[in-house]
């Protein structure tokens, strides 16, 4: 299914639901919806309106807050009309804008999972979030597969305790999953081993097209049931060795453009966590790599980094202690803080005894 | 529009006797120089007064006074007046209160106008804007402005302004607040378009003059690649829409000529030929419609943007001529000046020498200072017997040639600030203010001892365990020179934790601003700054 399908499918979804939701507004008696009705005038006439209700517009806020695109589908609504209906719509009723305390007041109660560390937590004030789009990018074992293990047991945990209260999806390109470790890391936090991985629900990606192809999958299963956090362990592998060389690159960045807009729409129609691992290359720059305190990077380029909310650098420390470091995040200082891999997970370092 | 605003001295028969004219001509978002524009030639008038839905005959009257007006405007000599007072004229500012970026700014944000912030990831793009929400609430023309905050990268980091807004207020006497700010976020291309060009003019209008900052983070998320354009047929039926509103306009149909010739001078014209030239309209359009708002409310519009890497050039298009793009582009987007100029350089000393590159090379056995794999194989193919020439007497000049290309490779391969925002050139040309936001790392300390004094104390405690164990250090006293120990020491500090030592610096340059303030040698445009919870503050060290 492509995008373009996918767009028209949540569209005709969108339309009725909304009316659903006003007409639950009109039982609670706030605000009561505007009826559809009071339009008429100033050039839209009776005629307009009836085709808009024979469309399941019956209130101005679901005119209102239809792309223009979904009007014109209306029988008998020509482009202009569709323009003057939806300014008239607009104007009648509260605009998307909210101020920024009352945003922030609903984000409070935003869910974070927790990560098992607590400090990590306390870095990532309170966990990973919801509703975005979280980058973990690192040598090899340096705990990023770790992380979504322990993440895909943490987020079915009830909400009190920092979880998600909802499934898990994973989509695994390298072929890194053990489910073994997930039975290790449900019984420290006393969930039943079976339940725990009936709910993460697995994919294997064999190549770029197929990696898409299942966020398609996921939005559907996201739609039956509750998940809360949706993993791809790791989102570069596959683009690495499906497109080559420069010639590529331009269609493997559009691609990977398209997957993480994917992605951060699942992250928004179904305030699930989106977390995605990534891999690193040597900076060879030259003179530059001598003043660059920490040569590697991570792939992807710029539309990755961009599109990433959140994005976290880990490094090997001594023994099983790994080094996370807040590289970019609109909300979090730059700052670091170890946490250690241990056969139940991520947790704090242990205290050593003697060195 | 109102006409009055758009001509100093305007006669009272213009404003009184066309009502209709003129609500005609501001419902049409027509400007004084539209209207002479579509004067020029007898069929853009009918056009025009088609248009408008008046008669001919009352549109030539209102261009024979509105003509008569401009001229004795100019004949009195009231051009250089103008001048003068526009000299004298306090420029109107935003004035972001940060006491650096305003001075090298030239006294603040340009306002009216857009602003381009552009960045790589996280140097602290958002962070700026978020600052500047916070503080457009304490002009000192308007005690209780408001500003408009747009995100389409993810929802607004509320938890953040939170604590700007907080540290903000304990550390100041004028108070703000978040209820000023109002939000909204644009998931997708549709919703952006529908914000931008339905809900923003509405709120705007709603708000007459409260509102005097919009801040959009970031304008080209939705819009990089081509293939947003083309997946959604709504913005196609919007840009032949905007075209159709558009076509009265001579400026706008000479474009179009202009591109239609391109179009057919390509004989291959393909399908992302033409999606790029959509996609330039389309931005065009959301130029026009912002830079509108942003005169008729008078505010100010910041956007941030992400930027591209800029593929490297080939050797056969560096550049000679200061005009070529390849050097502008260089220039407009701020890269540094050995980085534009060493192309141009090494090129202009190769070409005074007579040499090109890399033919000598192959003609002289240099085989000594270079191992050029391509030199080889091609002294295998003939050049072998060209012998050895001349090398004593132009030793002096291949060693220039040697360096040269050295040189040349390093600042080729160096990526630092090689970046471009994105949406391309003919957005950049557009946006006439862009500050570009840069990050480095510096060590945090000169000198190895510095740091075995001073570093540890200051670590934080929990960290501790994991830093650097005390005890090995005070067996290892900071006197020790030998080389081999310290390196031993440091290697070990970068094991535990590499990024321990240094520390990110972020800059903030300005690249271009619509006021072409005064240069002053002192004025570097360059700011340095740190990102505290108050947002961003000048950082210590200047």
């Amino acid at each position: 299914m492509t995008q373009g399908q996918a767009e028209e499918v949540v569209e005709s979804a969108v339309a009725p639901r909304e009316n659903e939701q006003y007409m639950e507004d009109e039982e609670e008696g706030v605000n009561g919806p505007l009826l559809i009705e009071q339009l008429e005038g100033n050039g839209i006439t009776a005629g307009d309106i009836r085709k808009l209700k024979a469309e399941g517009f019956h209130t101005i806020e679901s005119v209102a807050y239809t792309p223009k695109k979904a009007l014109l589908a209306v029988k008998g609504i020509s482009e202009a009309k569709a323009d003057k209906i939806s300014l008239e719509a607009a104007k009648l009723v509260p605009l998307g804008f909210t101020t920024a305390s009352e945003f922030h007041s609903r984000r409070s109660e935003l869910i974070c999972i927790t990560t098992g560390s607590k400090q990590l937590d306390t870095l990532l004030g309170g966990g990973v979030e919801t509703g975005s789009i979280t980058e973990v990018f690192g040598e090899f074992r340096t705990g990023k597969s770790q992380l979504c293990h322990t993440l895909a047991v943490t987020c079915q945990l009830p909400i009190d305790m920092g979880g998600g209260e909802g499934k898990c999806l994973y989509i695994d390109t390298e072929g890194t999953f053990r489910p073994v470790r997930l039975v290790s890391i449900a019984q420290r936090y006393g969930l039943n081993p079976d339940d725990c991985l009936d709910n993460v629900a697995y994919a294997r990606a064999y190549n770029a097209d197929h990696q898409f192809q299942l966020l398609n999958l996921a939005a559907q299963m996201m739609a039956e049931s509750r998940f809360s956090l949706l993993i791809v362990d790791s989102i570069m592998s596959l683009y690495r060795t499906d497109y080559s060389g420069r010639g590529e690159l331009s269609a493997r960045q559009s691609h990977v453009a398209k997957y993480m807009r994917t992605l951060q729409r699942l992250a928004d129609e179904f305030g699930i966590a989106v977390v995605i691992t990534n891999q690193v290359v040597a900076q060879v720059d030259g003179a530059s790599a001598m003043f660059n305190p920490d040569p590697k990077k991570p792939i992807g380029g710029n539309i990755i980094a961009h599109s990433s909310t959140t994005r976290l650098s880990f490094k090997k420390g001594k023994a099983e202690t790994r080094i996370c470091k807040v590289y970019d995040s609109p909300c979090l200082p730059e700052s670091e803080c170890v946490f250690a891999i241990y056969e139940d997970g991520i947790g704090d370092p242990k205290v050593e005894e003697d060195s | 529009m109102d006409i009055g605003k758009q001509i100093n001295e305007i006669s009272d028969e213009l404003r009184n006797d066309f009502p209709m004219l003129n609500s005609a001509l501001e419902s049409h978002g027509l400007t004084v120089a539209d209207v002479l524009f579509a004067s020029q030639t007898e069929a853009s008038v009918s056009q025009l007064s088609k248009k408008l839905g008046r008669s001919i005959r009352e549109v030539h009257e209102y261009l024979s006074l509105l003509k008569s007006d401009c001229l004795s405007e100019c004949s009195k000599n009231q051009l250089k007046k103008q001048l003068d007072k526009a000299k004298d004229e306090k420029r109107d500012f935003f004035k972001s209160g940060i006491h650096e970026l305003d001075t090298i700014l030239g006294g603040g944000i340009p306002s009216p106008g857009i602003t381009e912030i552009f960045g790589s990831s996280g140097t602290g793009k958002t962070q700026l804007l978020l600052t500047l929400a916070v503080r457009a609430q304490l002009l000192d023309t308007e005690p209780n402005s408001k500003c408009i905050y747009m995100s389409t990268e993810s929802q607004l980091a509320s938890q953040r302004l939170d604590t700007m807004v907080e540290t903000f207020n304990k550390n100041n006497e004028n108070k703000v607040s978040m209820e000023n700010i109002s939000y909204i976020y644009c998931p997708d291309i549709e919703t952006q378009d529908h914000a931008l060009f339905t809900q923003l003019p509405i709120k705007l209008e709603n708000e007459k003059g409260n509102v005097k900052a919009v801040i959009i983070d970031s304008i080209g998320h939705h819009l990089r690649r081509e293939e947003v354009i083309e997946s959604t047929s709504y913005l196609l039926d919007h840009l032949k829409q905007q075209e159709e509103y558009s076509a009265d306009s001579r400026q706008f149909l000479e474009m179009r000529h202009v591109q239609d010739k391109q179009m057919k001078r390509i004989s291959n014209s393909t399908q992302s030929y033409r999606r790029r030239s959509k996609k330039s309209q389309y931005l065009k359009i959301i130029y026009r419609h912002l830079n509108r708002l942003a005169h008729r409310y008078n505010l100010v519009i910041l956007l941030s943007n992400q930027v591209s890497d800029y593929p490297n050039s080939t050797p056969e298009r560096w550049i000679k001529n200061p005009l070529d793009i390849e050097y502008q582009t260089g220039y407009i987007y701020g890269w540094e000046p050995e980085l534009i100029l060493t192309h141009q350089l090494i090129h202009e000393q190769q070409e005074q020498q007579g040499l090109s590159y890399p033919t000598p090379f192959m003609e002289c056995n240099v085989t000594a200072t270079t191992s050029h794999s391509n030199f080889k194989r091609r002294k295998i193919d003939g050049f072998s017997n060209a012998g050895i020439p001349n090398i004593e007497q132009d030793s002096d000049k291949y060693r220039t040639m040697i360096d040269q290309t050295l040189r040349h490779s390093k600042y080729r391969n160096t990526k630092r600030n090689k970046k471009i925002p994105c949406l391309g050139y003919q957005w950049s040309k557009l946006i006439r203010s862009r500050i570009l936001i840069t990050k480095s790392y510096v060590p945090k300390f000169k000198s190895f001892q510095e740091f075995l004094s001073d570093g540890i104390g200051r670590r934080n405690s929990s960290f501790s365990n994991y830093n650097m164990d005390q005890n090995s250090l005070s067996l290892n006293p900071p006197v020790h020179d030998s080389n081999s120990s310290s390196a031993e020491n440091a290697h070990m500090f970068d094991y535990n934790n590499a990024l321990n030592g240094w520390m990110s610096k972020r800059s903030l340059r300005i690249i271009a601003s619509s006021y072409d303030f005064i240069e002053d040698e002192n004025n570097d445009c360059v700011f340095n700054f740190d990102i505290t919870d108050e947002g961003i503050v000048p950082s210590d060290e200047t």
